[in-house]
Formats: C-alpha cells, structure tokens, sequence
C-alpha cells in the first residue's frame, strides 16, 4: 500500500512539473454567512488572487507582484436533511477591467464521525462573458476537519483541513481537468468566527497540453452574523 | 396580568422541558499529569491494554475528566468527576446486547415520537461502585449493584424535520432523558 502511494505520488508530482508552468501567489477570500430564514442560508465570498512570481519550472523567475481578479459570489442554500443542503448563486469576476458572470448550483453534505468531519460537495457553474466562449464546469470537493485537540472542535481551538477538489471543465468544445489539494490550518474564535490559511496547490492543463501549476498561499476568514 | 405574565412564563418552561434539553459539550486533550490520581489508579486496576487518552469535558451540568480507549474491541469511554471518582463506564454496543424486551419497548417508544429513526450510536452505560465496575470491564460480567442504562444517539424525523437526538434509556426501556444535539456551524465545510 506504501508502495502504491509513492508510486502515486511521484509519478503525480512528475505529471504535473515536467516542462510546465507555474504560478506563485496569495489567495485570501472572506465568506459572510447570514441565516435568511428557518432552512435557508445565504453565502456572499468575495475572493482574490494576487501574482507574485510567474514562469516555467527550472527557470529564472522574478518577484513581480501583479493583481489578477476578484470574484463576488453569492449563494443562496437550503437544508434539504439533517446534515445537507442544496444551494444556487451567482457569481461576478473582475479580471482585467472585463467581467464574467458565472451561475452556481451546489448540494453539500456534511458527516460527522468520531474524531473528524468530512465534507462532500458537488458543484456545477456557467461560465459567460462578453469576448469568451462560454465554460461550464462540474466539480467535485471532499473536505476534511480535524481538530488538533480533543475530539470535537471548540472556540480558541487550532484544526487541520485538508481540500480536495476536481474540476471538470468544458470550454469551446475542450475538455480539461484542474485538480485542487489545500491544506490548511484553522482556528475557532468563535463558533460563528474562523480563520484558515494554509497552502492551496492547483494543477490544470492536463489534457491538452503540458500542465500549469498554481501555487498559493491561502488565507480564508468565515464569518457568521 | 402579573398572573397571567406567570402562566405564561411557567407553560413556555414546561414545554421547553418536555419537548427536551439541548446538549451543550465542550472537550479537550488533558495530559495524564493533569488527571486526578484516583482515577488512574481505576484504569490501573482494570489493566487496558491499548493506549488511554485523556479529555476535560464541560458541559451545562458541570466538568468531567474522561477517559477514553479501546478494549476488547469495543470503544470504552470512562468519566470521572474532578475528585477522581469513576462516575459511570460506558461502551459502544450493537443493538442485539439490548436484552430483547427492553428492545421492544425502546421502538415502541422511538415508532411512536418520531416518523422515521436511524440508530447512530448505542452505549451502554453502567454505574454502580468501583469494584463492581472494574469486574464489568475486566470480565464482562456484572456484580449486584450495577445499574445498566442505554444511551443512544439517533436520527430522526418528526413532523417533517430532521434531528439528531440523544435518549437515555432504563434497563428496562423507560424513557429517562432527551437531549437535542445541536450542530457547530459548517460553513467553512460547505463553501
């Protein structure tokens, strides 16, 4: 099984950076959480992502700190069980003075078991703009939360999270596939109150050509009110 | 209206009563330095095999020192009040160690206070003196004394709404206490 896992690994971490280009950068979002009615929930993330090194792996690359884009996107969810939801949003992308509007579903289901959390999500989004075909994309994400002390998480206490999301995307007939790994570290303020940072590894372009890395240091703050 | 004002009061703390209390927990890893000594001298004398980790729980009804590990291939969990004294030893059971008639009148009581039940968890929950708790945990037998009470965690729904409750059961299927679970907030999970 070790064998197996290394096997993975390395041939993963070759795939991903022979011949190809990176991208090294700060991603910090911040997502208000309101409680609209009894079951509903409303969700408005505002995300960035800033460029601070750009080039090909064995390289020289400079330091060369570039503003990239804003997202804005605000989902509306329902509780459809105990511990699911489904949800729809909208969201609006700023980059480059043009923007992009994307139209979200999701459906969220949260389990909860001795020790840790883990999380499935899955997602669809519509990609449209004025100059670009348009992008439809299908994803899926499993998260999972361990508190780093004891066996439930509380307020003023660290956690481990650990992402991992794939993209399905299709963009003028093309397919191609982007996979997320993020692992972060949290802390509780309070229960309505987190903050996460933590590294958040991108990789895209599989298909098609040779594939591009986004490197990033993520910083998320979640707020309740 | 003062009267009234009291009646009203008193009927929205009855309800509140009935319809149960909500569960309020709150844990965290404690090092063996920090436990009472008459408590480890209690999982000294059992003899686990496996390694005992050590929790501080609070909860509305005061703090606990807990012990928790796994014996016989059961997960135990063993709470003790600050002064080091075992308060009651539970562990994880399936459903066929509840003696048949006490299983009987368990669903009879979940069929008819809920829609529809899914069993998440049952412990079963002993308390009685330290001797006769030691034997329990050591020879899975029991001496007189020992009170055997079913705690179980459940999924439920009831008028169209999904729960999760924890019942405190007798041995012989009385229903003692409900407690809602109430969920921490998962939105750094779902967005």
């Amino acid at each position: 099984m070790r064998f197996f896992f290394t096997f993975l690994f390395v041939g993963f971490w070759s795939f991903a950076f022979a011949q190809s280009s990176f991208e090294l950068g700060v991603f910090p979002a911040f997502n208000l959480n309101k409680k609209i009615a009894k079951d509903w929930k409303g969700n408005l993330k505002i995300e960035s992502r800033q460029l601070l090194k750009k080039g090909v792996f064995g390289e020289n690359a400079e330091f060369n700190y570039q503003y990239v884009l804003t997202d804005v996107a605000l989902v509306v969810s329902r509780k459809v069980g105990l511990n699911n939801k489904i949800g729809f949003g909208y969201q609006i992308r700023f980059r480059d003075g043009m923007l992009t509007h994307s139209a979200i579903q999701q459906y969220t289901l949260v389990g909860k078991f001795p020790g840790f959390r883990l999380a499935h999500r899955i997602a669809a989004d519509q990609a449209f703009s004025k100059d670009n075909p348009a992008q439809l994309r299908f994803r899926y994400r499993a998260t999972l939360q361990v508190p780093l002390n004891g066996q439930s998480l509380d307020p003023k206490e660290f956690y481990l999270k650990l992402n991992n999301e794939y993209f399905n995307i299709v963009e003028d007939s093309e397919y191609d596939l982007e996979i997320r790994v993020v692992p972060l570290i949290g802390y509780i303020i309070t229960d309505a109150n987190k903050f996460e940072f933590g590294i958040d590894y991108r990789v895209s372009s599989f298909v098609n050509a040779a594939s591009k890395s986004r490197l990033g240091l993520s910083l998320g703050w979640y707020l309740a009110i | 209206m003062k009267k009234s004002i009291f009646v009203f009061i008193f009927f929205a703390i009855s309800v509140s009563l009935l319809q149960g209390q909500q569960k309020f927990e709150k844990e965290s890893r404690i090092n063996e330095r920090e436990v009472p000594q008459p408590a480890l001298d209690f999982i000294s004398e059992i003899g686990f095999t496996k390694k005992v980790k050590w929790f501080k729980e609070q909860s509305l009804t005061g703090t606990t020192v807990e012990a928790k590990t796994k014996f016989n291939d059961s997960k135990y969990s063993l709470e003790f009040n600050l002064d080091g004294e075992v308060e009651d030893v539970e562990y994880i059971v399936g459903w066929a160690y509840i003696p048949t008639a006490t299983q009987t009148k368990i669903s009879d009581f979940l069929n008819s206070a809920h829609q529809k039940t899914k069993i998440v968890k049952i412990q079963a929950q002993y308390t009685g003196n330290d001797e006769a708790l030691i034997q329990k945990v050591k020879k899975m037998d029991s001496k007189p004394g020992i009170i055997v009470k079913y705690e179980m965690e459940i999924k439920a729904k009831t008028n169209g709404k999904y729960e999760m409750i924890e019942y405190l059961f007798s041995e012989n299927g009385d229903m003692e206490e409900k407690s809602i679970i109430i969920f921490k907030n998962t939105d750094n999970l779902e967005h």
